[in-house]
């Protein structure tokens, strides 16, 4: 193993160099785009050894990656914004042919106007397509979780979805544990079973009346469900090489706290340093961080919610009309009323700890109490 | 925790200049944290990169403001930087008599365009200053020895690499207080 100084985009490209894909196939756009380039010069130099299939748009990108998916092969893609939303149609039925694609998204405000920056609109508002979606909020959980999307996708027969918050994450380099030999018994194991056969032909996507519409979808909702278990399984089997654990819910902070921070993505960075100000202050606070948002993990959050007497959802993202997203799945999933969700950071607009800190005395000495936009002109 | 802003125009080397300040800290021992600020690239265009430094993990994840030090590429671009009280700004300059000194601000010159020309680094209208100023910071930030910002140079730019060493060796000699 080593350290280096990656950026998300970097760690991305890395991972996928590591993990023995077959085929690639993408189309640029900023701030993914760093990602295939590298990938691009790994192929090119023969580092690695893979197909890249360069294709004319993100809808095209899509579905040449199921192609090569129901061929059997690992497939990778990447895409952000504009591009994940004009890949909409096909990231359904990726999900319904139950194909194991892995997918980098970089988190970007979607125009107009237009915009390059982070949000995270753009991948929630593709909350229903039926792929597993993790966030990661540094350059390490990236690398990381790439690993784990690999072996998840291939274990519960699901698409991965794995975002990152546009040059706050893709972009901003720290230092990343690489691996060496050390992750080969964890990520060599293959668990693709070819869709398609020459010898046992059959269709994909076929017209299904209602009687047979049901129980295919009843299926796919329990296949995608049964992640929250099996990311489990195989995050202890990560642990064991890498020493360092990832689960669907991270915690930091103190226990039955006046008030716990919610946040997905590089805010949650941010928010560390926040719990620890409100701590140092004699507020007890705790950082609540979604890293995998579908399926979605109420029993965790449930448990990282006991004892707390208010808790403020901060969302780089906004369901015109309604507010944060993530504030409302949690207020939905556990039907509780101690939640303020904080729209903020819009198209990469900088949500800073003290930011965070004066939200959360402000929830505690009463003056917000409904959900609010927070904007400071920065 | 040091925040370290580098200014320059499309074409000077701003954002190479920040990902090699990152790794000489890096190799250095200490926790780098290197955050481009992307807008419109283009030749010509103001630039900017930033650095944080720390002991121990870094989390901030804003853009940065007011940096405790900067490094100016270009200073035609000085009336529009911040810099925080008790700062520190390293100029590319051949002089200095027309700059506004302040008690709260530490100045420090090299002519690093001269430097970066002799050395056959980039053109006479757009010398690739990005190395030169590097060694500059090297002498007056004190944070990492000579030795280290070789190392990088050589890791990053391979062949390349003598030229961009012997610019950083002439700024470090060179630069000074005014």
């Amino acid at each position: 193993m080593k350290r280096l100084v990656l950026g998300g985009n970097d760690a991305v490209a890395y991972a996928v160099k590591q993990s023995h894909v077959d085929v690639v196939s993408a189309y640029p756009i900023t701030p993914q785009t760093s990602i295939i380039e590298k990938i691009a010069s790994f192929i090119a130099s023969g580092d690695m050894k893979a197909r890249f299939i360069k294709v004319e748009s993100e809808h095209s990108a899509m579905a040449a990656a199921m192609g090569a998916s129901a061929a059997g092969g690992r497939v990778f893609t990447a895409t952000s914004s504009q591009g994940l939303l004009y890949m909409h149609e096909v990231l359904h039925w990726a999900a319904g042919a139950s194909l194991p694609i892995v997918m980098a998204n970089a988190n970007r405000a979607v125009a107009p106007p237009w915009s390059i920056w982070a949000e995270q609109t753009d991948s929630l508002s593709q909350r229903d397509t039926g792929w597993i979606q993790f966030y990661a909020s540094n350059s390490q959980e990236a690398y990381d979780i790439l690993f784990l999307s690999f072996r998840l996708a291939e274990r519960v027969k699901n698409p991965v979805m794995v975002c990152m918050d546009g040059f706050l994450v893709t972009h901003t380099k720290e230092p990343v544990v690489i691996f060496g030999d050390e992750i080969e018994e964890f990520i060599s194991v293959k668990e693709t079973t070819p869709l398609l056969e020459v010898d046992r032909p059959k269709a994909i996507g076929a017209l299904a009346f209602p009687q047979d519409y049901m129980p295919v979808k009843i299926e796919q909702h329990k296949r995608i469900s049964s992640a929250l278990a099996e990311f489990k399984t195989l995050s202890d089997q990560f642990e064991k090489i890498s020493s360092r654990r990832y689960d669907p819910v991270y915690v930091y902070g103190e226990e039955n706290a006046d008030i716990v921070i919610v946040a997905m993505g590089s805010n949650a960075e941010t928010a560390h340093l926040a719990v620890d100000l409100l701590n140092r202050d004699g507020i007890k606070s705790k950082l609540v961080k979604i890293v995998m948002f579908r399926p979605f993990p109420k029993d965790e959050l449930i448990k990282a919610f006991e004892g707390a007497e208010k808790i403020a959802v901060f969302d780089r993202n906004i369901s015109m009309g309604k507010g944060g997203i993530t504030k409302d799945e949690i207020v939905g999933a556990l039907g509780i009323n101690n939640v303020v969700g904080i729209v903020c950071g819009l198209g990469g607009a900088d949500v800073t700890e003290n930011d965070m800190v004066k939200v959360a005395k402000d929830i505690l000495e009463g003056k917000i109490q409904e959900d609010m936009i927070l904007w400071g002109g920065r | 925790m040091k925040e370290i802003g580098l200014h320059g125009r499309g074409g000077q080397g701003v954002v190479m200049a920040g990902e090699l300040l990152a790794n000489i800290y890096f190799k250095e021992g200490y926790e780098v944290q290197f955050m481009p600020s992307y807008g419109a690239e283009r030749r010509g265009s103001p630039s900017n990169a930033y650095v944080r430094i720390d002991n121990k993990r870094i989390l901030y994840r804003y853009s940065i403001k007011a940096p405790d030090e900067i490094i100016v590429l270009n200073v035609t671009l000085l009336p529009n930087l911040l810099l925080k009280e008790g700062g520190v700004a390293l100029l590319n300059s051949s002089d200095s008599s027309n700059l506004k000194k302040s008690d709260k601000i530490k100045f420090f010159v090299v002519d690093a365009n001269r430097i970066a020309l002799e050395c056959k680094l980039g053109t006479p209208a757009i010398p690739l200053v990005n190395t030169a100023l590097l060694g500059a910071y090297c002498k007056i930030s004190g944070d990492f020895s000579l030795d280290t910002l070789k190392k990088i140079y050589e890791e990053k730019m391979g062949k390349k690499a003598y030229l961009n060493i012997e610019a950083a060796e002439k700024a470090y000699e060179s630069v000074r207080e005014v």
